[in-house]
């Protein structure tokens, strides 16, 4: 299962040194959702956006050695998507041009693009520990804290009963508290349980 | 935008983090600050940044990806970028042809079985719940017999042993290291093992010696906690890939079935499952002997010692490096093998019995596929063959199309 855990510079050295299968999956599990997000801002296209992510993380992949670290990794992925998409952006643009004769219309602005790239690393780094939770314990963090359910309304979109879902928050709030006294999981904790903990 | 603009935002992406979660150093507090009020338009960012709905409808619209799904996508860009590479290893261009060919018919096959998503499923029928792959799962045995699971073991010390502690790392590896706390000495040597069961494996032990060793599933490896005397010797069986750490006053010794495997320093796979026609040891690097009654060869790098079942020579022949070490890699390698070597390294991955109904169905099978799939997408990768394999339970029934 694939799942959004922290990436961690030892546990990477071996998809640097050699291009190692699991830790290049750790590497697509993390960065996928993000980099697609990015993606689709900025070619408003969710297909072409996951093409041109999974093309990166592809080459990023071919090209492991190039790489020291996890923090030179990602700016060449979030490079990459941005030249990709604006590349489609220009060949469209073009396309555009030439069938149409009209100038084609930017949708995104270069300034723009940056704010977003942070709003979705943000994201990512801060969320990314509730997504390593088991599934039916994150799926009702979820829509507790993120949608703003009620337990009842949860329990009636899951098909469980109130107490499973307020086990359920229980199992999960624990959890991640376990993880992070455990482990100081650095920048994994949750924005999320930064805003929540405090008042359950 | 350009590459130092992106870094730079995300240092500073890094930092709001850190401040987010209440871990801001006060140097780092320092900088993020200096940053904030560099110019209004910074606060106006960071302002937009830490505003949690924001966040929050940012990571909700990551759920419209499908993570799972693009990673099996991306593995068969990467069988097909693999195949290309492997043209250029191998040496014989007549098997080069039909490798680069049947490997790219199995991408296709691939690709066909990503857009259908298995929904009608050409020969692959599952009755009764679909098989998982094997994972990383072992058992210890210390010498006073106590067993202890490496899978469920915390990382740390896990035992202690003569006068020698256990210990599994964070990313699952087990060494030794001598136990200062308590020295008991034994006259009688210790002998520990370590068992994978079939759907299981283990990467990495280090023995107390240095050498590092990985277990295949169904197999397993004996070896005294202290080497002491004038050799180190183990014993395996199953399939083993070993780097051994030199040391010319004590060689390195192999028991495995009736014979004896001697190493100069060096790295060699030894491939003894009961079910296989033959035990085959492999050198990767280094030199080794393989020894039984009176046979005695020495191998070369790149060569592979078989001693058939009832055979009492032991033959030399030239290895395909790639098949023999693939499992370690995380792959099942297959260059011309026939559908019983397939279904039998299937069934030991996958922990189940496989049943011919009518004849075996003569196949010539290469290419090579993850062993992370799921048995139904193993065989939906040997799609173009006119086989039909049906999942029940534990048992995989094949039958010919014909």
């Amino acid at each position: 299962m694939a799942t959004r855990l922290p990436l961690n510079e030892q546990e990477l050295s071996s998809f640097f040194a050699k291009g190692d299968e699991t830790a290049f999956e750790r590497v697509f599990s993390y960065f996928y959702e993000p980099l697609c997000y990015f993606a689709s801002q900025i070619v408003k296209d969710p297909f072409t956006a996951e093409d041109i992510v999974q093309d990166i993380l592809l080459k990023a992949w071919q090209r492991h050695n190039n790489f020291e670290r996890v923090s030179s990794l990602r700016s060449f992925l979030y490079m990459g998507v941005k030249n990709a998409g604006f590349d489609y952006l220009d060949h469209q643009g073009v396309k555009s041009r030439h069938e149409s004769n009209i100038a084609a219309q930017l949708t995104v602005q270069e300034s723009d693009i940056l704010q977003i790239l942070m709003d979705t690393e943000l994201a990512n780094q801060l969320f990314s520990l509730v997504d390593t939770l088991p599934e039916q314990c994150r799926k009702v963090i979820r829509m507790t804290f993120e949608e703003g359910l009620k337990p009842a309304e949860v329990a009636a979109k899951l098909g469980v009963t109130v107490s499973t879902v307020n086990n359920q928050k229980m199992r999960g709030l624990k959890l991640l508290k376990d993880r992070l006294t455990d482990e100081d999981l650095g920048l994994a904790l949750t924005a999320l349980i930064f805003f929540h903990l405090t008042n359950i | 935008m350009d590459e130092k603009q992106i870094k730079e935002a995300l240092r500073i992406i890094d930092l709001v983090a850190r401040y987010l979660n209440a871990q801001l150093s006060s140097d780092e507090a320092v900088k993020l600050n200096e940053w904030i009020n560099r110019n209004p338009e910074n606060r106006r960012v960071f302002e937009q940044l830490i505003n949690e709905n924001r966040l929050e409808s940012t990571h909700a619209a990551f759920h419209a990806f499908d993570t799972p799904a693009a990673l099996q996508k991306v593995k068969f860009r990467k069988l097909e970028l693999r195949a290309i590479k492997v043209q250029s290893i191998w040496s014989r261009p007549g098997i080069l042809k039909y490798a680069a060919a049947a490997l790219l018919i199995l991408s296709i096959g691939a690709y066909f079985f990503i857009n259908k998503r298995l929904a009608q499923s050409q020969n692959v029928q599952i009755v009764k719940n679909d098989l998982s792959p094997g994972s990383n799962k072992a058992i210890l045995t210390l010498s006073n017999g106590k067993k202890i699971s490496l899978t469920d073991a915390k990382p740390g010390i896990i035992a202690s042993d003569a006068n020698l502690v256990v210990k599994k790392n964070t990313n699952g590896s087990i060494n030794y290291e001598n136990n200062t706390v308590a020295s008991e000495y034994r006259d009688e040597p210790a002998y520990q093992t370590i068992t994978t069961p079939r759907g299981g494996q283990w990467p990495q032990i280090e023995l107390p010696d240095g050498t590092k060793v990985t277990l295949d599933a169904g197999s397993s490896i004996t070896y005294p906690v202290v080497f002491s005397g004038s050799e180190r010797r183990v014993a395996v069986t199953g399939q083993v890939y070993f780097s051994v750490k030199h040391n010319a006053a004590q060689p390195f010794r192999v028991t495995v079935k009736d014979q004896i495997i001697e190493d100069i320093g060096t790295e060699f796979n030894i491939n003894a499952f009961d079910d296989e026609t033959a035990v085959r040891t492999t050198l990767i690097e280094g030199s080794v002997s393989v020894s039984k009654n009176k046979e005695h060869v020495v191998l070369t790098p790149g060569q592979q010692a078989v001693d058939r079942v009832g055979n009492e020579q032991i033959r030399l022949k030239e290895a395909n490096l790639a098949e023999v070490i693939a499992w370690k890699n995380g792959l099942f390698h297959f260059d011309h093998a026939d559908l019983k070597t397939v279904m039998r390294q299937v069934s030991r991955w996958y922990d189940v019995q496989v049943f011919y109904e009518g004849q075996i169905p003569k196949t010539d099978i290469t290419g090579e596929v993850y062993r992370s799939m799921k048995a139904s997408q193993v065989f939906e990768v040997l799609n173009n063959l006119k086989v039909n394999f049906r999942i029940d339970g534990k048992k995989i029934i094949v039958t010919d199309k014909n």
